[in-house]
């Protein structure tokens, strides 16, 4: 982006920024990676997702990290969702997660990668509780037949 | 996806609770109901393989991470007012290397364009001025309308070759500087002169006559260089390198009558003939 285009902040809000936000780019990646099955598309789509939060900064100041850490995620499922494109890679994860569905890899990813809880991976995805355990061990029941080796 | 209603078979939410039977989450009466499915279904390690298997793909998901070029770009989203007054002057100090850069990349291009001028114009004055007319066909055709109707075509009848030269002389925007030229010679006399003008060219033109026989001579000089007519029969008649054409009834010599002057004559006789009574009147 080009400097023009940057938010300007004051020193707080800036070192907010730098400090909290940014510390969840690699789990935020890591799930746009769940999405998209591709680090290039995951990678973009981490760029869109702080570029389009901040200007909610002065809203996020005052929240806990994990509730920063769910509007990061949720936001990061809205914008994958407005232009939903999967790509393919050969990693394990990929391997893993080709032949899955997008809400099984996204419930997967939420709870026993990122350690959230149903309540949490609900709030993002907007499953409800039977929908979400339903995804959850589908995708464990392939986690548990994968070899990693 | 919240629209649907899923009814979860057992093994479903067995393996949904598998989180929550490691983390000592669930109720008592749920976890009682894990290990009865488990114990019935002989899956004894099913919570140690989903502990190991959970461990690996977290291990396996930490391999991805943005590189530090991409973490760059998102903190370049935020700037707080030092980081802007920074790039700020950053900013100017590059547009003013930008400024720099360009005035003299615009110099050069300027000094570029004035010597390609410069060349252009010298290349220009100092070409060859070509004869803007087909000279030869031209001056045949107006040979034979002069020997057919003299009087109409002859601006100044003469036999002085003084005269014939201060005719020449004045005349106005001839555009070259007309050799003196002398008379044709024993056996021919001066009929008279006349400057045809082509608008893009003026023609001197001069009109001889055979003393003993009806026979006329057309000398033509005009500016240009020999090199703009078709190449041809070269000859040399003491120095006076010319080239030779002829049509149905006349030859025709012409030459490089000074650098900026051909000359032309037009004739019933020889070339050799005719580049002879070149030589004597208009020289080298």
């Amino acid at each position: 982006m080009a400097r023009g285009a940057a938010r300007k902040y004051d020193a707080g809000a800036a070192a907010f920024f730098l400090e909290n936000l940014c510390q969840d780019v690699d789990l935020i990646l890591r799930f746009g990676f769940a999405l998209a099955l591709d680090e290039g598309k995951a990678q973009k789509l981490v760029k869109k997702t702080y570029a389009s939060i901040v200007s909610e900064i002065p809203e996020l100041l005052d929240l806990e990290s994990t509730k920063i850490r769910l509007r990061l995620l949720r936001r990061a499922w809205e914008l994958f969702h407005e232009e939903p494109e999967e790509g393919v890679s050969h990693t394990h994860v990929s391997d893993l997660l080709r032949d899955l569905d997008l809400a099984t890899r996204s419930s997967l990813f939420l709870v026993d990668v990122f350690g959230l809880t149903f309540e949490e991976a609900r709030e993002i995805t907007k499953m409800d509780d039977a929908e979400l355990r339903h995804y959850l061990a589908k995708g464990r029941k392939k986690l548990l037949r994968f070899r990693f080796d | 996806m919240a629209a649907k209603t899923i009814k979860l078979t057992d093994e479903e939410r067995i393996y949904s609770q598998l989180s929550e039977y490691l983390e000592d989450e669930l109720s008592p009466a749920d976890r009682a109901a894990f290990d009865e499915f488990v114990k019935g279904k002989k899956l004894d390690s099913l919570t140690t393989d989903y502990g190991i298997a959970r461990g690996k793909l977290q291990i396996e998901a930490q391999r991805l991470f943005l590189d530090e070029a991409r973490l760059h770009s998102i903190h370049q989203l935020v700037e707080d007012d030092a980081a802007r007054a920074n790039h700020e002057a950053q900013d100017i100090d590059a547009f003013s290397k930008t400024e720099v850069r360009n005035q003299a990349v615009r110099f050069t291009l300027l000094l570029l364009v004035l010597g390609a001028a410069v060349v252009f114009g010298i290349k220009f004055f100092s070409a060859e001025k070509k004869a803007p007319f087909k000279a030869l066909d031209s001056l045949i055709y107006e040979a034979i309308v002069m020997s057919e109707d003299a009087e109409e075509r002859l601006d100044f009848p003469t036999d002085s070759m003084a005269d014939l030269n201060n005719y020449f002389k004045r005349y106005p925007d001839l555009g070259f500087t007309p050799k003196v030229l002398q008379g044709p010679g024993q056996g021919w006399e001066l009929n008279g002169a006349t400057v045809i003008d082509y608008e893009v060219a003026k023609i001197l033109a001069v009109k001889m006559k055979a003393t003993s026989s009806d026979e006329h001579l057309y000398l033509f000089l005009f500016e240009g260089a020999l090199s703009s007519l078709p190449p041809s029969t070269p000859g040399n008649h003491q120095g006076l390198m010319y080239q030779a054409y002829a049509s149905d009834k006349l030859n025709v010599i012409a030459w490089q009558a000074s650098p900026e002057m051909t000359g032309m004559m037009i004739g019933y006789r020889g070339a050799k003939d005719l580049a002879e009574i070149a030589f004597r009147m208009v020289g080298l």
